[in-house]
């Protein structure tokens, strides 16, 4: 396994009485694209401003490529939750100036605010104050902010909130470029379908603890419900399938939804419901996120 | 290029690159300058010769007399005596003296085509008959009272110019004076010259065994100037950190910000940046003080060792109004919020002003010496101290205070920056100053 980019060893962070990260250990690969989950008030932003070194955490240590954040700026995008522009700035001046923070030439900078623009659907708008855009523009603007200086590590917090469906889509799909190019990605969402379809690695929140740490593919294999989904050529009783502990099904009978007991194996209920039974299909439901958040979130915390 | 500089560079950019930073801090101390000098040059008014004829009404001769005396013409202005020695304070002095006596004589109406009469015969309606028709210029009607004190009327036509009447009023009541003075048979010109306030010669000794003649408003003008010149400027470039810090968090660009920064860089590079900016105002003042000290041939009031400590009094200064005006900036939410926490620093602010008369009075005294070392007083105080001291603060005392000042300083920044760090994420109640200094302590 390559050696870990971002790394987190027993950071806790408290504000007041209050725990808002509490012994957090995390390791983030190269390559990863990592969704960052959890309720309002779980602990993400808090962790995330620690990642950056925009907050230190009062225990524990944080890496991000072999040093702090701090000195490692230039090679990490963000796009934080709370974020704003120079209301009477010109869109152009504004990125050149975040480009020569970033430590980008002028020249580069003009060239590469020029494909980022055209790249998001912004072209000419360069000489246009930022209080003159609209919200999706504003974030579109931040997000090149974000990604001006060509950086290793992206780390975007909640980078959907406030985007309309088609922009919501175009962000993903430049998301899963720079993911290809070899970048590693993190990102927080409350928006769990964007999360399943772009992300790899789950890293699941709340009250300020890690519920969940895992590649998409185990939780879906940890968290599958024993559930089978069937669907009858013909209107008719349920299949006898062993091992079924309940069953459902609509009104025509054509549609069935049996539930297996703990130990059955899903594999030989499928084959048994084809044996007995003409049917159109079977399969195991899979689990969402959704499924997933909702089972382990406990309510009554912020969500 | 250090990201500091890249932040400063922008603050500077955006506050003196606006029409009301160039107008505010440019355009208004030239304009001041060049309206004193044109007004000075070429604006004087036109007084109007005062031709015609007073009447005088129930006027004694030694009125008359008086009257006339202190109404003639051909007045001379006292001719300008440069000192032979070269002395500044001597030099300034003559040429107010100088000065005060050529505005009388350019002020004053000509008089010398005016008529004074005695007209006994007179009634009240036939005098303002004779003013409204023209045929006098104006009438000094004298009634005398029950306890033997006259009482003086003056009765001018509606068009009278105001230089008229002015010199009219002061001529009568001078007159009444010298008038009641020859009625005692004495001289009004000897008891002039018997109550006439001597010319004082201040010539302070050092112990060196040197002496430097003093002009008496130096001792307060200069120091004043220079204290309230830095006051004045570094208030405002601490009001611009202010504003921008509030616009910042408010805007919530400041995130955006520390994905590229550091805190720490963040924080210095506003405050170099409006460091520059306040450093454009003061010069600017400095070129108008300059134009107006060169003008009265009193350059050398300030000497260079002055400029060198005020100098580095503006930059202790500004830095410790800048680190109070970061830490409330980066404490509140906006400007509302912002007026709670800058009542106390206002007191402090203010302070240095409330001690002008006891630092001027005796700038090495106990309350000076004390209030240079409570900052953020101490650049004010200590620059007051400096030019005002009539015998010069010893150098190692100076010395030791400046380093002192700049350490306050550093540690004031470096506060500044903790509180920063903490107040520029968070939204919601501002806190309260026990808070801020628990932020402090924050790793």
């Amino acid at each position: 396994m390559t050696e870990p980019v971002i790394q987190l060893e027993g950071v806790t962070r408290r504000f007041g009485e209050h725990v808002a990260v509490d012994t957090l250990d995390l390791e983030v690969h190269q390559g990863t694209l990592l969704g960052f989950l959890g309720p309002n008030g779980a602990g993400k932003s808090t962790t995330i401003r620690m990642i950056m070194s925009i907050i230190y955490p009062d225990d524990g240590a944080v890496n991000v490529l072999g040093r702090s954040a701090l000195d490692a700026k230039d090679r990490i995008g963000y796009l934080p939750e709370e974020r704003g522009l120079y209301r009477r700035m010109r869109i152009g001046d504004f990125l050149r100036f975040i480009a020569s923070l970033k430590g980008i030439s002028k020249s580069d900078a003009i060239a590469r605010i020029a494909t980022w623009l055209e790249r998001l659907e912004l072209e000419g708008i360069e000489r246009r104050r930022c209080e003159e855009l609209s919200k999706g523009q504003q974030q579109k603007i931040q997000f090149i902010a974000s990604v001006l200086h060509d950086p290793d590590v992206l780390i975007l917090d909640e980078p959907f909130a406030g985007l309309d469906p088609v922009n919501r889509q175009l962000l993903s799909s430049i998301i899963r470029e720079l993911h290809e190019e070899g970048r590693t990605i993190v990102f927080s969402t409350h928006v769990l379908p964007e999360a399943e379809t772009l992300c790899q690695h789950i890293l699941l929140m709340d009250h300020g603890q890690k519920l969940l740490d895992d590649s998409l593919a185990s939780i879906r294999k940890r968290f599958e419900p024993s559930e089978l989904l069937i669907e009858r050529l013909e209107p008719g009783p349920a299949p006898v399938v062993a091992g079924t502990r309940a069953q459902a099904g609509d009104a025509e009978g054509l549609r069935w939804s049996l539930h297996l007991t703990e130990g059955t194996d899903p594999q030989a209920a499928m084959a048994s419901a084809l044996a007995g039974t003409p049917l159109r299909s079977v399969q195991q439901r899979q689990p969402t996120l959704e499924n997933v958040f909702a089972s382990l979130v406990q309510p009554g915390g912020n969500a | 290029m250090n990201r500091t500089w890249i932040i400063a560079g922008r603050e500077f950019r955006r506050t003196v690159l606006t029409k009301a930073f160039f107008f505010g801090a440019v355009v208004v101390p030239l304009l001041f300058a060049g309206v004193s000098i044109a007004v000075e040059l070429f604006l004087k008014p036109t007084i109007h010769p005062m031709d015609g004829t007073l009447a005088v009404h129930s006027g004694s001769s030694h009125l008359i007399e008086a009257l006339t005396d202190t109404l003639k013409p051909g007045k001379k202005a006292t001719p300008l005596q440069l000192p032979a020695n070269g002395d500044t304070a001597e030099l300034v002095d003559a040429v107010l003296e100088s000065a005060a006596t050529i505005d009388v004589q350019n002020d004053r109406p000509d008089t010398s085509t005016l008529r004074i009469i005695a007209t006994p015969d007179a009634t009240a309606k036939s005098i303002r008959a004779a003013i409204r028709d023209e045929t006098w210029l104006a009438a000094v009607v004298i009634t005398p009272n029950e306890d033997g004190e006259s009482r003086f009327e003056l009765i001018v036509p509606p068009s009278m110019p105001n230089s008229h009447l002015e010199l009219l009023e002061d001529s009568i009541r001078r007159a009444a004076i010298n008038a009641r003075l020859m009625d005692q048979d004495l001289v009004p010109a000897t008891i002039r010259k018997l109550v006439a306030r001597p010319r004082l010669r201040t010539v302070r000794l050092d112990y060196e065994g040197g002496e430097r003649t003093e002009a008496q408003w130096t001792r307060w003008v200069v120091p004043v100037v220079v204290m309230g010149l830095i006051w004045l400027t570094t208030l405002t470039g601490g009001n611009y950190l202010l504003t921008s810090t509030i616009e910042e968090k408010s805007s919530k660009v400041i995130e955006v910000l520390l994905s590229a920064c550091g805190p720490g860089e963040l924080i210095h590079g506003k405050i170099i940046g409006f460091g520059l900016v306040t450093l454009v105002m003061i010069t600017m003042y400095a070129v108008v003080a300059a134009i107006f000290l060169t003008m009265l041939a009193a350059a050398d009031l300030v000497s260079v060792s002055d400029l060198i400590v005020s100098g580095l009094c503006l930059i202790m200064a500004y830095l410790m109004i800048a680190s109070l005006m970061a830490g409330v900036g980066a404490a509140v939410s906006d400007l509302t919020e912002a007026q709670s926490l800058l009542g106390p620093v206002t007191l402090v602010i203010m302070a240095p002003l409330l001690l002008i008369p006891v630092v001027t009075e005796d700038p090495s005294g106990i309350v000076a010496t004390v209030a240079t070392f409570i900052p953020p007083l101490t650049p004010f105080i200590l620059v007051l101290r400096v030019s005002a001291a009539v015998e010069p603060l010893s150098w190692f005392e100076v010395i030791g205070e400046l380093v002192f000042g700049f350490i306050a300083a550093a540690a004031m920044v470096w506060a500044a920056g903790r509180i920063f760090r903490v107040g520029i994420l968070m939204q919601g109640k501002p806190p309260s100053p026990r808070e801020l200094l628990r932020w402090i302590s924050y790793r």
